[in-house]
């Protein structure tokens, strides 16, 4: 059997996560879903982002790496400057700071991509029809037929249960 | 009506007008003020290329830079570009943790106004040097002699700053602006259209799951970009204040220009914003409470940097420095001192009439009063160069800056640039951010 | 042309001159020592006229092209110093626009040309006493040219000589008094430029500041007395100073003879004037026998001669009277510039040849030199430049530079040198003994025969004399008349003096310190050169009391219209602290017309005003501004200290120990120091001030000129300046100098700012700059405390990238880098490399600074501050040494020791 999404359209926020948790109930959890703005209160429905972790880790690495280029650089040509220390470290503050924000920053955007799949030029819900107001006023939730709790009559059932205006099946 | 009880929203907004308002813009065709706006920038940005031209062809010595007064426009121009770019990063970056809502119609803009600050505030110090081919020795490289950049300077730390700055700003704004631009692919009429804003939007689709990670990078951009954003100027204050030159040499400098950052910030948006609500007919959008907000807060910036000039005067007084006490006695009495009174009552002053209702509510005041911020911002770095350097501490070194024609040229060029950006922007980027508005109307939809 | 234009031109003629390969040395010449450690580098003894005398010096060589000229320490008048004329005199030698060509009505023609047409004339002026052959010239002391004028004399009966001194004579009635300044108790001059623009200058300069030099135990140094209307070089140095306007000077000496004789006398000056004539008297009477009076070449034979019998009444130990070796007196001379004048305008002259003069330009117009000029059949002018007299003469004839020909001159001592050329002249040219010799005779004969046959009876034909004359710069030989001689006193000066008219404004006639009479307008180093106490380049202006300027109501810049009996023009004011009252001050040697694209049109010509009759200063009838405003360019932004402690004055009885700078903590680590550890010690009280030192590092280090529009701007290139500020009373302000180098700071702010490590400290403690890396932020001259710092705004080294009249050890500047004192670094890798190959540990005085070479007053010492036996380390270590802005903490190596003024006697 070939793969199949079955999507349902919402027009309010309200709806969708009506939908959302109705299908969670069910047991569901393969969704492709496409809503024109964050919604409110799913975040609690899924495990913690990890993006975090990943702007640490570029601070941590910006940081490190900035303030050990800097110590590293006055040893390795060593020059007599103004008298200073060759370790002058509250001069080299600065610099490690802006590093360590430039690589979170860096890292940050590299983890949205890396988590978000992106770039991409495909989608799997590119066939339901009005999809592309998606990214306007319209919420759509989809249902993978690959899901083992699959089944695509309650699935249809428990979309328009949820009050789905129009409910679609194409494959992805 | 009392104007602090404003919407930020004007009501009957929907998450379909909204799209179809802001959204439209990029999308239809361009009006003839917008047009005439460009041909203004390019012609700016013509004159910006001249005078570039010249400037590589003879040397700095086209400018009125000598010694003692070796840094000029160039330095005044700079800081006062980075400081206009202070404001987009705030209100996107430290009103969204303090959760400012109102903050949501003038993000996008303001943060695009931060960008091509910063890349007008970017071009001068290449320009200033007297050999700009090799402005890379400022950079850390595995240099075939061996040698590295000499971090102890300033300079180096400004480099790092307003680099990192550049680019933390554009993948801030440049995140915040991915769903809308799928929303133009979305829409797009002309399939170059769609390729072309399909492409920049990566492939955004709005899974609901993605929502999730892109809010929470936002949330952490913002973090980042709070103590980026005090850190720039600071940096930029150090440049100054790591000298030892009397009225350069002082601890206040940092907080003091991050102060004057943020308030020449705030006029430069109401300068540009003001108009341009009028022009693109988003007042629904951009409300009488957003101008009064912003006012607000240019009172209040103003008065920080008021006590800044005071403790500089302050600190010269009780250091009891001859030098100090004689620099800052120079800059009120001085061949500037004009320079200096006018920077004083455009910066002290005139935001005072801010206490006003009135004012605040008033377009055309708001306007004038933010230009008159711009000019005495742009004062107050002249003083600080200017005065700072031509009287120090050898009488018999001490000299006059007068700007030359190409002076002048390079700076209006820099505003010619700024202009066509903005203009570019305008025309072919949505100015408020569309999904920030969408939740917007869904909270108020919300709230019965 | 315009001048920036030109100044590119001009650094691309040195770039000519030495390109790559090696200069073809001259015929006969001798270099001063064999065998020294580089093998490129040789050094010539020669010397140099300064206003017909002599002085010794050396040219340094470099691949055979000459590149630096230094004072000859053989040579009396030297002493191993020189003045700003010969530092500046190398780059006359590469100068584009000297004339290489003869001109005929203008049009460039050939010397075979101009023998055609003297042909004709030479048979004429040997066999007839009519028409009347004139020479015009300067004085000289050169005993070669004197023999040809003889020689001319003899052999054409109409032949007539005139002279011409047009920066007047410092000889009284054929006399020229010797100070033995060293021993000189009481010191007083009036209208004399003793230690700058007199013959023995050096030699004052060296001894008066051997004298202030302060040293624990020294006997105090003389009291120093200057009467002057306009500040001098000299006046500036003096420990006590009166302003006074010339038409007042004749009573003063009377004066102090007055109060000599009787201590209770009354003056009978103003009040300011009584208190100074009585200090003076006082001084004078307890040092009987060690006075030296000077009165300079501006003063009238009234005050000249009390100035003698003051010296032979007061100075007997210390003053002596030679005949003076210049030919102002010179028996078969006909007469001067007036006495040619009135034979011009009786027609009695026929041909007039001019040496080296320009009177169309510099002598009074009130004479109409140049209409006589033109009027005379047929003239010959020979001078280095196309000139305004070369324009109105027949003939133009280059003439030889003086390093480019062979010749001889006396030092105001009494001593001759031979002048030998250091290069092969670049087009074909004489100098005037050549072509006095070539008029009379008809046939050329070269220089260095002229020379030679001039002293064949001296030993000139033993070879070894010949070269030891050569290689020591001097003859051994000693000349008739050297011996010294009482003049006579003047019966004239018992009587009662008449006061002057006190109360009309009146005009003085200054030579510009820089340019003079307009000789040097063509050396771009001293137009741009900041000259002494106004620090003005570029250009002259009228001088100005702050008084009368602001009775005037006069802001500097403000055009002035100054009329006297002899004519009027306009110029620009300039006011100058511690100006005689009711004086305005014209200088002369600007407004030039035809001086090449440099000097063509800067400042006015105060020739306009000038009278023939009374040359040095006159009335002047009306003074009133213009309405216009032209400001002079002045490299000094402000002259008063504003209470800081920068150039210290102290009394030379408290030598304060409280001066020991107090032990200034740091928050680093202290860093080793090197061995050798350089520093310098430049000694205020020594230092006059006199701008050889800036002139010296400008020539050893390649230092651009950037013209006048740049200076204006504030971008001058010296890497030495010489800060000069005005302390006390306006109406009588004490003057200090202080030279400016890099102070080359332990802690140096400049270092800490470079973004790109271009200046950092060396292990000898030098602040280097390294050109190569530099980027020009320029935040390293923000952050000099001392703004020694200089940048490359515009291209101001020019095509000169491999300068052969310039220095080939130092580096040309590209545009947009930093440059600043380096303390000589050629001269201390030179010194190293010659101790290394000789074998031997440097020693102190083995380096030596262009600056301090160069200084006639031995005030700046540079060496090794780790060796504590070293000149340095003494001068750093003694009571009065202090460091500029210490409270900064940056360490400086060079350290001043405070300037030693008598205090006025209570």
């Amino acid at each position: 059997m070939s793969l199949t999404i079955i999507t349902g359209e919402f027009a309010t926020e309200a709806a969708f996560l009506r939908a959302w948790r109705a299908l969670r109930a069910a047991g569901l959890n393969r969704f492709e879903t496409s809503v024109p703005h964050a919604v409110s209160g799913l975040e609690d429905e899924l495990p913690p982002t990890p993006i975090a972790r990943f702007v640490l880790g570029g601070a941590a690495c910006g940081g490190i790496g900035a303030y050990l280029l800097q110590a590293w650089a006055a040893r390795d040509y060593p020059l007599n400057v103004s008298g200073r220390p060759l370790h002058s470290w509250p001069a080299f503050i600065p610099v490690t700071f802006e590093l360590a924000v430039l690589l979170a920053t860096l890292a940050g955007v590299a983890g949205l991509c890396w988590l978000c799949g992106l770039p991409r030029l495909d989608s799997p819900l590119r066939d339901i029809p009005g999809i592309e107001r998606a990214t306007q006023d319209r919420y759509f939730l989809g249902v993978r037929s690959d899901d083992p709790r699959f089944a695509a009559v309650e699935v249809r059932h428990r979309l328009r249960e949820a009050g789905a205006e129009h409910i679609t099946e194409a494959a992805p | 009506m009392n104007p602090s009880c404003d919407p930020l929203l004007a009501p009957g907004e929907t998450l379909h007008s909204v799209t179809e308002k802001i959204g439209d813009i990029p999308l239809a065709r361009a009006p003839r003020w917008w047009w005439a706006g460009l041909a203004a920038g390019f012609g700016g940005a013509m004159l910006l290329a001249v005078s570039v031209g010249w400037l590589f062809f003879r040397g700095i010595g086209i400018w009125g830079n000598n010694i003692p007064v070796a840094w000029g426009f160039a330095i005044v121009n700079f800081v006062w570009w980075i400081g206009i770019g202070h404001a987009g990063t705030f209100i996107s970056a430290i009103l969204l943790l303090l959760h400012q809502r109102w903050r949501t119609s003038i993000n996008r803009f303001t943060e695009a106004m931060t960008l091509f600050a910063v890349a007008c505030a970017g071009i001068f110090p290449l320009l200033h040097l007297g050999r700009p081919q090799y402005f890379y020795w400022l950079l850390p490289y595995p240099d075939t002699m061996g040698l590295w950049p000499q971090f102890r300077s300033p300079l180096v730390w400004d480099i790092f700053a307003v680099a990192t700055y550049a680019t933390v700003s554009l993948l801030f704004w440049y995140v915040g602006l991915l769903p809308d631009l799928a929303t133009l692919r979305d829409r797009a009429r002309t399939r170059g259209a769609a390729l072309a804003y399909g492409l920049l939007a990566l492939g955004w689709r709005g899974d609901a799951r993605h929502w999730v990670h892109h809010e929470r990078l936002y949330l952490l951009l913002a973090g980042l970009a709070t103590p980026l954003v005090v850190s720039v100027h600071s940096i930029v204050g150090l440049d100054f204040a790591v000298a030892l030159l009397p009225g350069w040499h002082s601890t206040v400098f940092p907080p003091y220009f991050v102060a004057g950052a943020i308030f020449s910030g705030f006029a430069m948006v109401l300068t540009l914003v003001i108009p341009l609500r009028r022009l693109y007919r988003l007042e629904a959008y951009i409300t009488p409470r957003h101008l009064e907000l912003m006012a607000k807060v240019l009172l209040a910036t103003g008065w920080m940097v008021a006590y800044g000039y005071f403790c500089e005067f302050f600190s010269a007084w009780r250091s009891g420095d001859l030098y100090e006490r004689f620099a800052a006695a120079n800059r009120a009495t001085g061949p500037y001192a004009w320079c200096f009174w006018l920077l004083l009552a455009a910066n002290v002053l005139t935001p005072q009439l801010l206490w006003s209702r009135l004012c605040r509510a008033s377009e055309w005041a708001l306007f004038a009063i933010a230009l008159v911020v711009n000019v005495g911002m742009w004062l107050e770095r002249f003083v600080i160069v200017v005065t700072g350097l031509h009287r120090d501490f050898l009488p018999a070194a001490w000299g006059m800056f007068r700007p030359t024609f190409w002076d002048w040229s390079t700076f209006a060029g820099t505003g010619g640039l700024f202009l066509a950006l903005l203009f570019l922007f305008l025309r072919f980027l949505p100015a408020i951010s569309m999904s920030e508005m969408r939740t917007l109307v869904v909270q108020r939809e919300s709230i019965p | 042309m315009d001048r920036r234009a030109f100044l590119q031109a001009m650094a691309a003629s040195l770039a000519l001159a030495g390109t790559g390969c090696r200069g073809r040395p001259p015929h006969g010449i001798i270099s001063r020592v064999e065998g020294t450690a580089a093998v490129e580098v040789e050094w010539f003894a020669t010397v140099m006229p300064s206003e017909g005398y002599g002085r010794g010096i050396v040219v340094r060589t470099n691949h055979g092209h000459p590149t630096k000229v230094e004072g000859n320490p053989d040579h009396p008048e030297s002493l191993g110093a020189t003045d700003v004329f010969a530092q500046a005199a190398i780059l006359s030698l590469h100068d584009p626009v000297r004339s290489r060509t003869p001109r005929h009505a203008g049009n460039p023609a050939t010397w075979e040309q101009f023998a055609e047409a003297w042909e004709i004339r030479r048979t004429r002026f040997r066999t007839n006493s009519t028409p009347i052959l004139a020479i015009l010239a300067e004085p000289t002391t050169s005993p070669t040219w004197l023999r040809q004028i003889h020689a001319l004399l003899d052999d054409f009966p109409s032949a007539r000589w005139y002279q011409h001194a047009p920066l007047g004579s410092h000889s009284h009635r054929g006399h020229l008094p010797e100070f033995d300044l060293a021993q000189a108790e009481v010191i007083l001059t009036v209208e004399s430029d003793l230690l700058y623009r007199h013959p023995a200058a050096l030699r004052h300069g060296r001894a008066l500041a051997g004298r202030r030099l302060s040293e624990p135990g020294k006997p105090l140094p003389p009291r120093f007395y200057a009467i002057e209307a306009v500040p001098s070089v000299t006046g500036a140095v003096a420990d006590f100073r009166l302003p006074m306007a010339p038409a007042r000077l004749s009573a003063i000496l009377p004066a102090v003879d007055r109060c000599l004789r009787d201590p209770a006398a009354a003056p009978g000056l103003e009040p300011a004037a009584d208190g100074f004539v009585r200090d003076l008297a006082d001084a004078m009477r307890r040092a009987r026998g060690r006075v030296v009076v000077s009165a300079g070449p501006a003063c009238n034979d009234r005050i000249r001669d009390w100035s003698d019998r003051l010296n032979l009444h007061y100075g007997r130990d210390v003053v002596r009277w030679r005949r003076d070796v210049r030919s102002d007196r010179n028996p078969r001379c006909h007469g001067g510039l007036a006495d040619l004048a009135a034979a011009i305008t009786v027609g009695e002259i026929d041909t007039l040849v001019v040496c080296g003069l320009n009177p169309a330009y510099a002598a009074a117009r009130d004479l109409r030199y140049g209409e006589l000029h033109a009027r005379i059949p047929f003239t010959v002018h020979l001078g280095e430049h196309w000139d305004e007299t070369a324009m109105l003469s027949t003939w133009h004839l280059p003439e030889a530079h003086f390093l480019e020909s062979w010749s001889d001159l006396r030092g105001a001592g009494g001593i001759a040198s031979i002048q030998q050329p250091v290069r092969l002249p670049e087009a074909e040219s004489r100098n005037a003994a050549e072509l006095l010799h070539y008029l009379r005779s008809g046939t050329t004969a070269g220089s260095e025969t002229l020379v030679r046959e001039t002293w064949r009876a001296a030993g000139a034909n033993d070879e070894d004399r010949w070269v030891s004359w050569l290689q020591r710069g001097i003859v051994d030989e000693p000349m008739h008349g050297d011996e010294f001689v009482t003049p006579p006193e003047d019966g004239t000066a018992e009587l009662p003096p008449s006061v002057g008219k006190a109360d009309g404004l009146s005009a003085l006639f200054t030579p510009d310190p820089n340019v003079l009479d307009g000789r040097w307008s063509a050396n771009a180093w001293l137009q741009e050169l900041p000259k002494p106490l106004t620090q003005l380049a570029w250009g002259n202006a009228i001088l100005l009391s702050p008084a009368l300027a602001s009775r005037l109501g006069v802001q500097n810049g403000d055009v002035l219209r100054c009329s006297t009996a002899s004519g009027e023009l306009d110029a620009p004011a300039w006011t100058m602290a511690g100006q005689a009252d009711n004086t305005v001050a014209l200088s002369l040697g600007y407004g030039r017309r035809s001086a090449g694209p440099l000097a063509s049109g800067l400042g006015y010509d105060a020739n306009l005003a000038r009278s023939a009759e009374s040359p040095w200063h006159t009335a002047v009838l009306a003074l009133r501004k213009t309405g216009g405003h032209a400001l002079p360019v002045c490299a000094q932004g402000h002259f008063q200290m504003d209470g800081r402690d920068l150039a210290r004055v102290l009394e030379p009885a408290i030598a304060s120990p409280a001066l020991a700078p107090a032990h200034r903590t740091s928050l680093y680590p202290p860093r080793a120091g090197g061995n050798p550890a350089w520093g310098m010690s430049i000694d205020l009280s020594a230092c006059l001030g006199c701008n050889a030192c800036v002139l010296a590092c400008q020539a050893e280090n390649n230092i651009p000129v950037v013209g006048r529009e740049q200076v204006a701007r504030g971008r001058e290139m010296h890497w030495l300046r010489i800060d000069r500020y005005v302390t006390g009373d306006p109406a009588q302000p004490r003057f200090v100098a202080q030279p400016v180098p890099c102070m080359h700071c332990e802690n140096a702010p400049c270092e800490v700012v470079c973004p790109v490590g271009a200046t950092v400290h060396s292990s000898e403690g030098l602040n280097d700059m390294v050109y190569n890396r530099c980027i020009g932020t320029r935040y390293c001259s923000n952050n000099c405390p001392y703004k020694v710092r200089r940048f490359n705004f515009l291209d101001y080294g020019g095509d000169a990238r491999a300068a052969g009249g310039a220095n080939p050890r130092v580096t040309i500047r590209e545009r947009g880098v930093m440059e600043k004192c380096t303390y000589c670094v050629q001269r201390i890798n030179a010194g190293r490399i010659a101790a290394e190959v000789a074998g031997r540990p440097l020693r102190d005085g083995d380096v030596r600074t262009a600056c301090q070479q160069v200084c006639p007053a031995s005030a700046i010492v540079f060496g090794n501050l780790a060796d504590p036996a070293s000149e340095v380390s003494r001068r750093a270590a003694s009571p009065t040494s202090y460091a500029l802005l210490d409270e900064l903490n940056t360490r400086p190596r060079t350290t001043y020791r405070a300037a030693l003024r008598h205090p006025p006697r209570p």
